[in-house]
């Protein structure tokens, strides 16, 4: 990694979604950054907004619920939030790309892995280049995408629908799918939650070893800690809408500061036994009314006047570990 | 120690459009007195159809389930009533195995007037008595399931297992729905119960990092068989299966000590085959890098390595 410029800047970044009982502020002042060909983790638990923060910077937030309120996603220097959906359209898809958490989701039932993959491949020539493929360029492409992502007998599958596949080879036309338009970015929202341990290990290997090859910069969501600290390069660990940690993946699981983090990591089962920790006190908080201050001090035991009442900033620890708290900060 | 459970060559084949699918295809497993015992493997392994074997929502197509030495292989419509209660189960999705429309009141009253445990006008009272056994605030009688959150769904499921004072509680993934915050809960909870009441477990889960932490012994599946069974240290210590060993080195950890005492990588290759269509031999030899053609032509026989340490595997054969 030569190249050290920033590839995707969120800044501040704050999202609500209007529901009957009120806004819920789910990402709330959130920042974070990806550079050129970098791997950064996103963690956190189950309504902590990474899914939000992914759709937020896709532009696929649902509407007319879901807004962006303020904050900056400046995507190779130019905000993303500011333009038009021409503009949008000519990024999404061909230089940001995404690998969803539920393949048997992502993929239209009623359409062959061939139509689906032959519109991918005219629409992101189109849109890049304005030109447009012959039917056995679109077919050759297809078949050497699938070959990429190591499945069997292309020719085949692309005429199968994706009820024929298993949910690991779902999940590998989905990476084929994503990685056809050699993206500089590729989004992956939890991509081996609903797989297998074996068949997971095996689309991360693919994964990486095509991102490496191709030098796509990845953000990667994900709630298992132990993927996080063996593929990426950097993580952020979310909660409740906030960044409170951030490092590069091996001080973070051998120097974790924010209390959350902590504790995430300590309820973790090992393999080496020795019985898990209680876990965290409380629940994730609602976001009708968050806590004010740290969102997390009502479950911190930590907690000191400060915490709840000014939101905490980042301080720096030095070698990019940066940590939003009062306590393990200062 | 005393065995509560003998599952003696258990099969249940299902009649399918496309073919027999022989999801248990002879398992043989035991389980002593207040032991949990793991039961993993990937989807499609047939570990749950053990699990609803053992509660008696199947019966066997064949083989033998004994429960203190009485035979419960047929379904529970046939079983006894005294011995549906001793067995009890908890769901993977608490989301699904709670009814929305009833309060958690209704929900855990209702094993307690089938069962008679006790008296109707002690029922109120008793469901408040479990819900504080589970660490819920008993205000939550009169909550609907929506209203609260997955652990504590989840919690209110272990509850009502608990109503009816079982011997034995089958847990068939009881966690994999959960945070690992609220997931760290529910287990601490099982295992504190469990040091109180003496219950026995069949814990059933395909994440090997919770195994390690909450069963005494651990038994692995592949395409209905047991591949190897051994008390849980030495099955992380000295796995030998070489799916156990494709198993446990997939397993993305969080801490160097893990990352030492796990086994050399073994890629994995491969995915588990239709089990209407199973290969021939072991199982596993398709995906097995060490497979034979011994492998291919013959199923395994169980051998044991050492004392308690079981597994089926052609490799371990001419050492005996």
């Amino acid at each position: 990694m030569t190249d050290t410029g920033k590839l995707l800047d969120v800044r501040d970044l704050c999202v609500s979604y209007r529901t009957y009982e009120g806004k819920l502020k789910v990402v709330d002042g959130l920042t974070l950054e990806v550079r050129h060909g970098e791997k950064v983790g996103l963690v956190g638990e189950t309504g902590c907004g990474k899914t939000t923060t992914m759709r937020a910077i896709l532009g696929i937030l649902p509407r007319p619920a879901g807004q962006v309120d303020s904050g900056e996603i400046i995507f190779k220097g130019n905000n993303v939030l500011q333009m038009k959906q021409k503009e949008i359209q000519r990024i999404r898809g061909v230089a940001i790309t995404a690998i969803f958490q539920n393949p048997t989701a992502a993929l239209n039932p009623v359409f062959t892995i061939g139509q689906q993959l032959y519109d991918v491949i005219r629409s992101q020539e189109w849109r890049k280049s304005g030109k447009r493929l012959s039917g056995k360029e679109v077919h050759d492409r297809a078949v050497k995408a699938l070959k990429e992502a190591a499945l069997h007998d292309p020719e085949r599958l692309l005429s199968n629908y994706p009820v024929q596949l298993s949910g690991g080879m779902k999940q590998r036309v989905c990476i084929a799918l994503a990685m056809v338009s050699d993206a500089e970015l590729l989004i992956a929202d939890e991509p081996g939650t609903a797989l297998d341990v074996t068949i997971q290990d095996q689309i991360l290997r693919l994964s990486m070893f095509m991102m490496s090859k191709r030098n796509t910069a990845t953000l990667y969501i994900e709630h298992s800690l132990g993927v996080i600290r063996e593929w990426m390069d950097r993580v952020y660990v979310m909660y409740a809408g906030r960044t409170v940690e951030v490092a590069n993946s091996v001080d973070i699981f051998r120097s974790p500061r924010h209390p959350y983090t902590r504790g995430l990591l300590e309820a973790v089962p090992k393999l080496t036994g020795g019985g898990i920790a209680r876990g965290i006190m409380g629940r994730v908080p609602e976001y009708i009314d968050p806590p004010g201050g740290c969102r997390f001090h009502p479950r911190c035991e930590y907690r000191m006047d400060i915490c709840t009442k000014e939101k905490p900033p980042f301080f720096d620890l030095g070698d990019e570990h940066k940590v939003a708290c009062y306590h393990s900060g200062s | 120690m005393v065995e509560i459970l003998r599952i003696e060559n258990l099969k249940k084949h299902f009649q399918t459009a496309q073919g027999v699918v022989k999801a248990v295809d002879g398992v043989n497993i035991s389980l002593n007195e207040g032991e949990t015992l793991g039961l993993v493997g990937e989807s499609g392994s047939g570990k749950s159809t053990v699990a609803y074997n053992v509660v008696g929502i199947y019966g066997a197509t064949s083989g033998n389930i004994y429960f203190r030495g009485e035979d419960i292989s047929m379904g529970t419509s046939r079983r006894p009533k005294s011995l549906k209660k001793d067995i009890q189960i908890v769901f993977q999705d608490p989301g699904t195995s709670l009814n929305p429309r009833q309060y958690i009141h209704e929900i855990l009253a209702m094993p307690l007037r089938v069962h008679r445990i006790v008296p109707e006008n002690e029922i109120t009272d008793r469901v408040k008595e479990l819900l504080e056994l589970v660490q819920l605030p008993t205000s939550f009688i009169f909550k609907h399931p929506l209203e609260l959150g997955e652990g504590e769904k989840q919690s209110v499921a272990v509850a009502r297992a608990l109503a009816v004072n079982p011997s034995m509680i089958v847990l068939d993934e009881p966690t994999s729905a959960l945070d690992v915050s609220m997931q760290a809960k529910v287990i601490n909870l099982m295992l504190e119960l469990q040091k109180e009441y003496g219950f026995s477990y069949l814990f059933i889960t395909h994440d090997l990092g919770v195994m390690r932490n909450v069963a005494d012994r651990i038994a692995i599946m592949y395409l209905g068989k047991i591949c190897e069974v051994a008390p849980a240290a030495e099955f992380f210590q000295t796995p030998l299966h070489p799916y156990t060993r494709m198993l446990i080195s997939s397993v993305p950890v969080v801490s160097e000590e893990e990352e030492r005492m796990r086994p050399a990588k073994v890629a994995s290759r491969g995915e588990i085959p239709s089990p209407v269509n199973v290969p021939g031999g072991c199982g596993f030899h398709p995906r097995c890098c060490d497979a034979t053609e011994e492998c291919a032509g013959a199923i395994p026989e169980m051998v044991e390595v050492e004392s308690d340490h079981f597994v089926y595997c052609h490799k371990f054969k001419q050492e005996r």
